[in-house]
């Protein structure tokens, strides 16, 4: 089996005809709503008329196409590079899906897929690897027990096979794990697992109360529990390092900042607060599509923005009202007051999804301001 | 880009052309559209705030001005 380090390098190589820009704007694209799983926790499914929406008006193929052209031509006019995350439901169930794909990689956009472990084989894996696909992630919520009591009976061997396979093949393997209090104390063992297993990225995020995982919102993490395990989510990370684990352990939780600046290993600019430089990428470069062409600011903030083809991506990104209220980022209620307002926000989906107000407190946030 | 689309966007630095911040995302092969805040780090040392792998495991403290 290839090294991490030898995916990477085959990933430059792949995604290499726009590397030079080094900035990339992502759409987020979940081409079908379905899936055979029935996640206790997925923020997709409910009774919804967008749910049914998405399930019955899914965009023809040509559609996908305008899309694709849309995107493209949004991200070359606008000089940076482009990267598109295939999504679901489970998006190798969308047909045409191969063909999408290949099309969209022969524009010289980034590939990845955001999917599930089940339709994975030896033939679709090599045939995700010729079309251009760069990383495919898939989901562990736990460990065996926890993971198939919140999916289905046989989801985790089913997943750890597809990791196999998807290392076999030299496509980058990533795992997420959806953070709540059912599953938080798996989450040591879990990355440890996934060392074990080369994966080559493993992250985790927190779960946002809407669609069937509303259910959770009753029982949440507090902050200071939250930070608790941040603070041991971060020495297992360091202890598999210092060992010479290849794991890559990624960071895209909002508040690792809040303790980073804690630890000392992050200090915020003193002044200029008026430039954002990182933090939740709403309203900055990444926008997400839904399977019947419905545009969203964030997945997991269902709140509508545009509607595509009908639409181009360009106009709705800049011309959406809720987008540019997004982007007055000095309104958030904690964050704004925060000295990290820059380089964090927390995530205005898990605030909107407790509260109804994407300005609301993050509900983990535990520094006082 | 329009002059509308360069006030909406300018106060990022994700747009500014004097910026880079350097994280090559998808090197590392992170998916960040679904939401990432901070890429994985792999390799940046350009100090623009991001908190990604290579700070945290070399401790290094650091100017973000220096970006700039």
């Amino acid at each position: 089996m290839r090294k991490t380090a030898e995916h990477f390098q085959e990933g430059r190589r792949i995604g290499s005809k726009d590397r030079k820009s080094k900035k990339y704007f992502t759409l987020q694209w979940h081409v079908t709503a379905k899936c055979p799983n029935a996640c206790a926790h997925c923020y997709l499914k409910n009774e919804s008329k967008e749910y049914k929406s998405e399930i019955r008006n899914e965009l023809s193929f040509e559609d996908c196409i305008k899309v694709i052209d849309d995107f493209y031509s949004m991200t070359k006019s606008w000089n940076v590079g482009a990267r598109i995350n295939f999504t679901g439901g489970d998006p190798l169930l969308k047909e045409g899906i191969f063909d999408l794909i290949k099309y969209a990689n022969s524009k010289g956009i980034a590939i990845g897929i955001l999917g599930n472990g089940e339709y994975l084989n030896e033939d679709t894996v090599f045939r995700l690897k010729e079309a251009g696909v760069l990383d495919y992630q898939v989901s562990l919520d736990g460990m065996e027990e926890t993971h198939d009591k919140l999916r289905y009976r046989g989801s985790f061997k089913e997943t750890l096979r597809g990791i196999k396979l998807l290392n076999q093949a030299g496509i980058i393997s990533v795992v997420m794990f959806t953070l709540s209090r059912k599953n938080m104390d798996d989450l040591i063992p879990l990355i440890n697992l996934v060392a074990e297993e080369n994966v080559s990225i493993f992250d985790f995020s927190r779960l946002v109360s809407i669609g069937k995982g509303v259910q959770f919102k009753k029982d949440l993490i507090n902050p200071y529990e939250y930070r608790e395990l941040l603070i041991k989510v971060f020495k297992e990370y360091q202890n598999l390092e210092q060992r010479g684990c290849k794991t890559i352990f990624g960071r895209k939780e909002h508040l690792w900042k809040l303790l980073y600046q804690e630890l000392g290993l992050f200090r915020p600019l003193p002044q200029n607060r008026e430039i954002i430089f990182r933090g939740c990428a709403i309203g900055i470069h990444l926008i997400v599509v839904g399977a019947d062409g419905t545009v969203y600011p964030c997945r997991r903030l269902p709140i509508k923005i545009g509607k595509v083809p009908n639409q181009s991506l360009r106009s709705i990104f800049i011309n959406s009202p809720t987008l540019n209220e997004m982007r007055k980022v000095e309104k958030m209620e904690k964050c704004g007051r925060c000295e990290l307002l820059q380089y964090c926000r927390g995530c205005l989906a898990v605030a909107w999804s407790v509260s109804g107000n994407f300005f609301a407190p993050d509900p983990q946030y535990w520094k006082e301001v | 880009m329009t002059q509308k689309e360069r006030e909406v966007l300018e106060r990022f630095a994700f747009w500014r052309e004097d910026f880079n911040c350097g994280l090559d995302c998808l090197a590392c092969g992170c998916s960040g559209g679904c939401g990432c805040s901070v890429g994985c780090g792999g390799g940046c040392s350009k100090g623009c705030g991001c908190s990604g792998r290579s700070l945290a495991s070399s401790f290094k403290r650091i100017n973000p001005k220096a970006a700039l």
